[in-house]
């Protein structure tokens, strides 16, 4: 026992392991300071290990959300038709209606405004109307302008903001948020808002940013003229009417091209259900990182030690030679790794920063080789008694 | 051993030299490096070749020496090397170096201006009915035919 927890705690394992790390940090700051591997640093920008979990999981059958119903309305244009349409969805009794749309400035269509104007003082069902806000100041991280439906002040509309958290630069729609700053107020956003009528206001609204669950669910979609046809999907559900494929309205997300519907609803669906994604503190990942680190520093060393006792066999020069057992126990550790943090994501909502694990993974590797051969100088170099020829490198005649 | 710590310097060397920058601060007239007019907010090596054609000048920021470099008579080299000959240079304090650059981040960058400015929404305002306007094409070649 005395002798296997020498063994275990041998200093070359931590020696080894702190290597990794050193090694990490100084890629690191390469990255960072040589201008030739910007590209790398900015085609990996855009990268997120969720995009890949998220693309696994839709490979499946996706089962049907019984909770957001998206009325498609792409086809239709004239505010009238869209006030019926929002008419006809009230009288179905939904648990709230979601508007996606910005019925922007006055038009000619007096009739139409008429009837918008209407509907929307005589709605059942509470109702939240999309907005947009606009003119980001950095500098006291607040919004100044907004666009919102003409009529919002006179027919005292319920309305929310519908931006991103993108920065138009051709990124990813990840996250979502649930609340910003317009001039001095804070404003929630558009699935914030819902989901806070829906829960009776229990969203804290000054979380940060959440990662949205684009998990492996369906959404109901009902065509603008058959309303009526499915009420059995409208009532008593969330209802979102927006386009589904408008182009201007498309997005990048994870999951390829999305309209803004969708992804209102894959953010209300984060809120509702809870499925919010929780990221692992970094600090833990590193623990972690430093953990599994040392176990891989240990198998691949256990393997050096039998070896030893089969001198001048195959296997010996598969061990030493060859490298074999490295490569073999980092594949295996990778792996592994991806296979626990894809399980914990899909089942627990747990989302583990992988980038820092898998590197640490190859770099313990190319830090045990550096290590035996310093190890190694300094052995030949000074007399047998020296602190190095306690290393395991020189008792096991590496 | 020795060659290993010899290389070990070596390298940070080479990644501390590469790392030495100078940010443009501001460019009147015609400077370029490498034949490419030099703009506002980029950052030129050190070594690489520029020319400051006549009536120009351009104004970098040492991000390491805090220093502001004002580079104005005509000259071609080495960006480091002209600066070295060049005595218009003044050390500004740490504060206002970091409000000059912060200023300079919060006018030109692009991200700051984009951010968050797309919405996932629609809009049916004027613009989305003349995309679905229907052009009464029929009537008119009925007209056509008629004359």
């Amino acid at each position: 026992m005395k002798k296997f927890i020498r063994y275990f705690f041998h200093i070359d394992h931590v020696i080894i392991t702190l290597f990794a790390f050193v090694l990490l940090a100084l890629f690191n700051f390469m990255v960072i300071n040589i201008d030739f591997l910007n590209p790398i640093s900015r085609a990996l920008d855009n990268f997120s290990i969720t995009d890949m979990f998220f693309e696994a999981e839709h490979s499946d059958k996706p089962e049907e959300c019984d909770l957001i119903t998206i009325v498609d309305m792409t086809d239709l244009y004239e505010r009238g038709d869209i006030a019926e349409l929002i008419r006809e969805v009230d009288a179905c009794e939904p648990l709230c209606i979601g508007v996606d749309l910005i019925f922007e400035g006055v038009r000619d269509d007096n009739v139409g405004n008429e009837m918008l104007e209407h509907t929307i003082s005589d709605l059942k069902s509470p109702a939240v109307f999309a907005n947009k806000l606009t003119e980001y100041n950095s500098t006291n991280n607040s919004f100044q302008g907004i666009v919102r439906t003409y009529c919002a002040d006179n027919c005292k509309i319920t309305d929310a903001y519908t931006n991103v958290t993108n920065d138009m630069m051709g990124s990813c729609i990840r996250e979502f948020s649930l609340a910003r700053l317009y001039k001095d107020d804070t404003v929630a956003s558009f699935p914030a808002m819902i989901a806070g009528i829906i829960d009776n206001n229990s969203i804290n609204y000054g979380e940060e940013d959440q990662l949205i669950n684009y998990g492996n669910v369906d959404f109901r979609v009902i065509p603008y003229d058959s309303i009526f046809d499915n009420r059995n999907l409208i009532e008593g559900s969330v209802v979102i009417i927006g386009t589904l494929n408008e182009e201007r309205d498309m997005h990048n997300t994870p999951l390829g091209k999305m309209s803004g519907a969708k992804i209102q609803a894959y953010s209300l669906l984060t809120l509702l259900e809870h499925r919010q994604v929780h990221q692992i503190p970094d600090i833990i990942c590193w623990i972690i990182a430093f953990l599994l680190c040392y176990l891989l520093e240990i198998s691949i060393d256990i393997f050096y030690q039998i070896s030893k006792a089969h001198p001048n066999s195959v296997f010996q020069t598969f061990v030493r030679e060859a490298n074999i057992v490295s490569i073999v126990f980092l594949f295996v550790f990778e792996v592994l790794a991806c296979w626990v943090f894809y399980i914990l994501f899909v089942k627990e909502n747990v989302l583990m920063s992988g980038g820092v694990i898998l590197a640490t993974f190859v770099l313990t590797c190319e830090a045990r080789d550096i290590y035996m051969a310093i190890i190694k100088g300094f052995y030949s170099k000074y007399d047998n008694k020296s602190f190095f020829s306690k290393s395991l490198m020189i008792e096991n005649n590496l | 051993m020795k060659k290993f710590f010899f290389f070990l310097t070596m390298f940070f060397l080479c990644v501390v030299c590469q790392a030495q920058q100078y940010k443009v601060y501001s460019v009147v007239g015609q400077v370029t490096a490498n034949g490419k007019q030099i703009q506002r907010g980029m950052l030129i090596k050190g070594n690489c070749p520029i020319v400051i054609a006549e009536n120009s000048k351009i104004i970098v920021l040492d991000e390491r020496a805090k220093e502001m470099i004002t580079l104005s008579s005509p000259i071609s080299g080495q960006l480091k090397d002209i600066i070295g000959a060049n005595s218009n240079r003044k050390t500004l304090s740490d504060s206002y170096f970091q409000y000059v650059l912060k200023k300079m981040t919060e006018d030109d960058s692009p991200r700051d201006k984009n951010i968050m400015q797309s919405a996932a929404t629609s809009y049916r305002d004027a613009d989305s009915v003349m995309i679905n306007i229907d052009y009464p094409e029929d009537d008119f070649e009925d007209l056509m035919e008629e004359e």
